[in-house]
């Protein structure tokens, strides 16, 4: 099936998110969508998926005009979609979230739950045969949770799939293994729309790549005729910027974290250091443990260590009961999901920002009461030091764009600027300008005497922004390479277990 | 357009208050002379007193997004307890206190059930009530305790200093006190973060549990004073008294959800809700409407306003 759009539009009240979007999609190719946040990419989505009605413009399948009337529609002409935001009922399993909105087979009066699984199975099968089904999907990891969404749209006959960002929670293993069944349902004749912030990603698995900026289409081109500057240069409407400047070294410098030999899995141990102004990323594979040594840092709740747990902080015996013991001893955590963890979408930017420091605002010390006027005053401050783009100081922030509520995570612990600052994927889902930004501020941070921990997935920010790399795999810290000593295929190595 | 959004999320505002002015106007004109006067603004002020209490301790519990059914069996614990204790010659002041004391304690349980053991608190503060209820009738042998009462207990809610009613006296000052901690305490933001995202408000540092359970104390407190004034405005408590106010709480939070904060529970909205709900009873009643009719149309006005929410949040 081929499947077009010419010269879509769409609005939300009177913001035009997309404003002329027009591509084709060949039957068994992969064609890439790109663009910043805010480009439309998610918005010419919700009009193939009929979550949205397109104000102008045309839908075309196999060159006929169509009209999508509703997801359900959508599912017959044998679209599949997987929605970054798409929810899943958390106490449902992967079986029964993918059963979700869909007829269930029957056995005379009962849901035949055998031939659910059976079909979940067979799916699962080809990405992820690993995937515990039926645990509710609440007590899965993000990644794990991601993969439960890629078995759903598998199911069944998909003409085209789209994917919204199906990347981003997965591990390099996942990520293979997905491109493995990308690359099988194309030879099938299966058309993919995949969309991702990760040009690594859309450059390794795109035949085409449609670029849009500011809700237009600036062109389709052969995946094989860009490179990666280009095809930044294309969505950013600029030239790619310069690499960042390397940072001076800074061998003798105190140490701020000392993790020793603390066990957070049966049978594996991390050991490691990060010093003042150091910048060090934590790489691994999903489920290797970083996301929750940064949580068992910071004292989430569930994630505490108790004695004898050997961490230091600054050369003291460290180990948090909470977040607000943590943050009392001057860390700070910027966690793995934005929306789940980090946002209070209903509350506005001001209080968002302001949460983690709401003590620091008082007017009178003996009076718990935040100041207004002095809340919103170090709001503008940050906003200004962070190039936040927002319209109002009390919108709520589920209004802003993913990469300017990212910024606001990070800028709620700027207040007093941390002496550890742990950061759990620190730009997903974020658009390249406001990477930058990100970065930017992280930077400062360290050369202000910050110690920095983060966790990435993605090679591309490990490479850019940290000044040593640890390989973390099965719950154990594996490898530990210097800025000036490592290759991707080192990390990579580190990671399978090919030392 | 620009303008007309902006009319429009200043409709989203106070459209509530708006709706209460129209239902004022209209009673007005059906009844000039008895209706718009001084006299019954002052009445009906006294008549949702007591609801906008109770509804405005239950506020702090919907705003950490969770229920506390057990307000009114707390109020009718609260009259009775207060009662049996001066029938027992108990000092006013300590009477006042051991209640208050008691009540707390009851809302430590809710609390305590909902906050560190994740219990729904639509099951534990309805089982909490059941139990209250059973020891309110234990206290009072299921009877209505009236008499001997000291004067200075009655005039907790029998005066009118200043020409204003003690019970609206006491919807005002607790009312402001409420709105103060809501709006401009850490206390207040804290709750409102839990509200908004449980998971988010821990990694931020706040102590979700001690200040969940604080919400639920608040609540039950404010139930108790609902219950003190109202044994003291009747002069008597009886072991159900408190029951009927448990749904009009709620309909006056969820009216209240509908104005100032836009989706959210906020103290002035409830007062808002409990002032509607109340000029509704007081208008019908001038205008003869019988009872049944004021329940029916009651409902359905917090139906249409729920729904007008919901619309305009589409």
């Amino acid at each position: 099936m081929q499947l077009a759009t010419r010269h879509l539009a769409a609005r939300y009240g009177d913001h035009w998110a997309l404003r002329d979007a027009s591509l084709t999609v060949m039957p068994g190719r992969v064609h890439a969508l790109v663009g910043e946040n805010g480009a439309g990419k998610s918005t010419l989505i919700k009009c193939l998926a009929g979550l949205l009605r397109p104000a102008r413009g045309q839908i075309l399948i196999d060159d006929t005009p169509a009209t999508i009337a509703g997801p359900r529609a959508a599912e017959a002409r044998g679209l599949r979609f997987i929605h970054q935001e798409l929810g899943q009922v958390p106490y449902f399993d992967v079986v029964e979230n993918a059963y979700l909105g869909r007829r269930y087979p029957r056995k005379g009066l009962w849901i035949d739950r055998k031939a659910m699984d059976e079909t979940v199975r067979q799916a699962a099968a080809l990405i992820a045969p690993d995937l515990a089904l039926g645990t509710p999907v609440s007590r899965l990891s993000a990644g794990e949770r991601q993969l439960g969404k890629i078995v759903r749209a598998f199911m069944g006959q998909a003409k085209v799939l789209v994917m919204d960002e199906p990347t981003a929670a997965l591990g390099t293993r996942e990520t293979g293994r997905l491109f493995e069944v990308i690359a099988r349902l194309t030879a099938a004749g299966v058309a993919v729309i995949f969309i991702s912030h990760r040009l690594e990603d859309v450059l390794a698995i795109a035949d085409d790549i449609t670029v849009l900026r500011e809700g237009e289409s600036r062109g389709s081109f052969a995946a094989n005729q860009l490179d990666r500057a280009r095809l930044i240069a294309l969505m950013s409407g600029r030239q790619s910027a310069a690499a960042a400047p390397p940072r001076p070294a800074r061998p003798g410098a105190p140490v701020t974290l000392a993790i020793n030999e603390v066990v957070l899995r049966p049978g594996a141990s991390v050991s490691l250091t990060v010093r003042r102004s150091e910048i060090v990323g934590l790489y691994g594979l999903l489920g290797s443990g970083r996301s929750r040594l940064l949580k068992s840092l910071f004292g989430a709740p569930g994630f505490a260590l108790k004695p004898p747990a050997d961490i230091r902080l600054d050369g003291k015996i460290f180990r948090p009961a909470s977040p607000a013991e943590a943050i009392r001893a001057g860390l700070a955590l910027v966690p793995e999901e934005r929306r789940s963890q980090g946002l209070f979408p209903d509350l506005s930017l001001v209080e968002n920002l302001s949460i983690a420091h709401l003590a620091s605002f008082r007017r009178w010390r003996w009076l718990a009461m935040p100041d207004r006027a002095a809340e919103r005053a170090h709001f503008h401050a940050i906003a200004t030091a962070l190039a936040l783009v927002f319209r109002r100081p009390d919108q709520p922030i589920r209004q802003l764009s993913g990469g300017n509520q990212q910024k606001l995570m990070i800028g709620r612990w700027l207040r007093r600027p941390p002496r550890l600052l742990l950061l759990d994927e620190p730009t997903r889902g974020v658009d390249i300008a406001a990477r930058r930004d990100i970065y930017t501020e992280v930077r400062k941070l360290a050369g202000g005497g910050a110690a920095v921990l983060f966790a990435s997935s993605d090679l591309d920010e490990i490479r850019e922004l940290a000044d040593r790399v640890v390989v973390m795999r099965d719950g154990a810290a594996v490898a530990d390479f210097a800025r000036d000593a490592f290759s991707t295929m080192d990390i990579l190595e580190a990671c399978y277990g090919r030392t | 357009m620009v303008a007309h959004n902006a009319r429009l999320a200043l409709l989203n505002r106070y459209g509530t208050l708006v709706a209460l002015l129209v239902i004022i106007a209209g009673f007005s004109a059906a009844s000039p002379g008895v209706f718009p006067s001084l006299a019954n603004f002052l009445a009906i002020s006294q008549q949702m007193a007591l609801l906008a209490i109770i509804a405005v301790g239950a506020t702090f519990v919907m705003i950490i997004t969770e229920f506390d059914l057990a307000i009114s069996a707390v109020a009718s614990f609260a009259g009775i307890l207060v009662v049996t204790l001066l029938h027992q010659a108990v000092p006013l002041p300590l009477a006042l206190g051991l209640t208050l004391l008691a009540a707390a304690g009851v809302g430590t349980a809710s609390g305590f059930l909902v906050a560190w053991f994740r219990v729904p608190s639509f099951i534990a503060t309805l089982a909490i009530s059941t139990i209250v209820s059973g020891l309110t009738f234990w206290i009072s042998g299921g009877a209505t305790l009236f008499g001997h009462l000291p004067a200075s207990f009655l005039a907790l809610s029998r005066g009118a200093p200043g020409g204003l009613p003690a019970l609206s006296l006491w919807m005002a000052g607790l009312g402001l006190v409420a709105a103060w901690a809501a709006a401009q305490t850490e206390w207040g933001r804290r709750l409102y973060a839990i509200g908004g995202n449980r998971e988010a408000a821990a990694l931020a540092g706040v102590a979700v549990a001690r200040d969940s359970l604080s919400a639920f104390i608040a609540s039950a407190l404010f139930a108790a004073i609902c219950g003190i004034l109202l044994a003291a405005r009747l002069g008597s408590a009886h072991p159900t008294a408190g029951d009927g106010f448990l749904l009009e709480a709620y309909a006056a939070i969820f009216l209240g959800t509908t104005a100032f904060k836009e989706g959210e529970p906020n103290i002035f909205g409830t007062l808002l809700g409990a002032a509607i709900i109340a000029v509704l009873a007081n208008g019908l009643t001038i205008l003869n409407v019988p009872s049944y009719m004021q329940d029916i149309l009651t409902g359905a006005i917090i139906i249409i306003s729920v729904l007008l929410r919901a619309l305009r949040q589409r």
